[in-house]
């Protein structure tokens, strides 16, 4: 990793890239809001430069993470940081962020850098999540409804896949909702083809275990 | 096989049960939970080792101060001092300090380090290693053997405490660092599985209670002079396991201790910098460091 601190800059950095992988195009603008130590010690600690080579596609070993800041003037990537309080029981190092994309999709996200370089997201879109980004990760946006689930896990099964976690939230009864699936291994193309075309299905990410960095194209 | 554990107590049993070094499970372990060969992980491993002996070596040459003005030059006096006429308990003691530094001082000028296992206590680990390698013909085989004993330790920590300063205070990162060295510096000199606990359980238990309060929120003071100082540490508590001392808390114990000294331990004292030495006279005068607080807020 590129310094300096492990949970304030290598953790931020994924976190920035999860983001980026997440909202599945270039980030255009960011909101971040630093709460607890993120935000008392974020600067001396480089966690808004970690964050931009994060959103910029860039992984915690990247050189120009340093840099970043600048990077982000030629991407034309906009960023605002605040300091919020996420309240007693929130890790001290946790980060909401509101990202935009030129098309105008939005993605929201709350996360932990909870030591040594690892992180945990918690929330995505306002969806209470938990995922730590060390396995193969499929986020889908989804409408509930009865079998979604079973269609879902049918397909892991074809694809002769071992399911590690899963986690379904929702706002409401039958109203949107977010499912997040960890495997041992990656889903074939055709899988997730099939995934998108179910109709309740809204929107997916297929990620790779580590996120890998995203080269600018 | 499952070689998985969850606490000391787990892991030395496997290491009955198997015959087999700490090093030896750890690296069965990963190979299980990654799906990868054993061959794959000693071949990282060595990777990640040679780019911490790089980090060494980078940190050594450092000849201006870190962006903050914090850090920088300092490993590099101790690494002239050791090779001086006559340097205080020998050419290693100031030798071994000076890797210490060396790794904090390449991370705070953003150069790459490994995280072992946090960037803050990245130091410890390398240069325990590296003065062995040094003074006792530890091969690079041997080095990443090592490497594979510090992680088995250090999912004992990551399991049942934390590694973040922000979460346990400074203990959590170079606590757990130089329990991680203590312990792979035993195997590596022939100790037994239950030697490589006790020294990581004297290491840690030593540095209970510390608190992280760098100044002006950079990782450089107390940290730099931290690493090259319980680089050293670890080496105590090594001398000392390898005398047959055993530690009277075992280690599973003292991780619960560094958990709950963690969790009492005043927001204050952990990586905010509101405390301690980052509001001393001279910490203040870094504070510019901080995140400007938003301002619309009433």
């Amino acid at each position: 990793m590129i310094g300096p601190s492990s949970s304030h800059t290598a953790g931020a950095a994924r976190i920035g890239l999860a983001a980026r992988h997440l909202l599945g195009q270039a980030v255009v603008h960011a909101q971040i809001n630093l709460h607890g130590s993120f935000a008392a010690t974020g600067k001396g600690h480089a966690t808004d430069r970690a964050l931009i080579a994060g959103l910029l596609g860039m992984g915690a070993d990247d050189d120009r993470l340093k840099d970043s800041l600048e990077w982000a003037k030629d991407s034309s990537l906009s960023y605002e940081f605040c300091e919020v309080d996420l309240g007693e029981e929130a890790h001290p190092n946790s980060v909401s962020l509101q990202v935009k994309a030129a098309d105008g999709s939005r993605l929201t996200l709350v996360a932990q850098s909870i030591g040594g370089g690892m992180i945990k997201i918690s929330e995505i879109d306002g969806f209470e999540t938990s995922i730590r980004g060390e396995l193969d990760t499929l986020v889908l946006w989804n409408q509930d409804a009865p079998g979604y689930l079973a269609k879902i896990t049918t397909l892991y099964e074809c694809a002769n896949l071992n399911i590690a976690t899963i986690r379904l939230s929702r706002t409401s009864r039958g109203d949107a909702a977010l499912t997040t699936i960890e495997s041992d291994g990656a889903l074939p193309p055709e899988a997730l083809t099939l995934m998108s075309r179910l109709p309740d299905t809204r929107r997916l990410r297929s990620l790779p275990p580590h996120w890998p960095a995203i080269s600018k194209s | 096989m499952n070689y998985d554990y969850n606490s000391a107590v787990e892991l030395l049993a496997l290491c009955e049960k198997h015959n087999a070094s700490i090093s030896t499970i750890a690296l069965k372990r990963e190979a299980v939970e990654q799906n990868v060969p054993e061959a794959t992980l000693l071949q990282r491993m060595r990777d990640y080792y040679s780019e911490m002996r790089e980090s060494v070596r980078r940190g050594l040459q450092i000849e201006t101060t870190s962006p903050s003005g914090l850090s920088g030059g300092d490993a590099r006096r101790l690494h002239a001092y050791s090779q001086s006429e006559n340097p205080l308990f020998g050419a290693r003691f100031a030798r071994t300090i000076a890797y210490g530094f060396a790794v904090l001082e390449h991370n705070a000028q953003f150069g790459r380090i490994i995280a072992t296992p946090t960037a803050g206590s990245a130091g410890i680990v390398p240069a325990c290693l590296l003065s062995l390698e040094d003074d006792e013909g530890l091969s690079l085989e041997a080095a990443a053997r090592a490497l594979f004993t510090a992680a088995g330790v250090g999912i004992i920590i990551g399991k049942n405490a934390s590694f973040s300063g922000a979460r346990g205070g400074c203990q959590a990162e170079v606590g757990s660092a130089s329990c991680m060295a203590a312990a792979a510096i035993v195997e590596a000199k022939g100790g037994t599985p239950q030697q490589a606990a006790d020294a990581g359980a004297f290491a840690l238990m030593n540095t209970l209670g510390l608190v992280c309060d760098p100044i002006g929120g950079f990782v450089e003071v107390p940290c730099v002079s931290r690493n090259g100082m319980f680089a050293l540490h670890s080496f105590e508590a090594a001398v000392m396991s390898l005398a047959d001392v055993r530690c009277v808390v075992p280690l599973d114990d003292v991780v619960i201790a560094m958990r709950d000294i963690g969790r009492r331990m005043p927001r204050a004292l952990k990586e905010t910098s509101e405390a301690g030495l980052a509001k001393t006279p001279t910490g203040l005068r870094y504070q510019s460091g901080k995140i400007v607080p938003d301002t619309r807020r009433p």
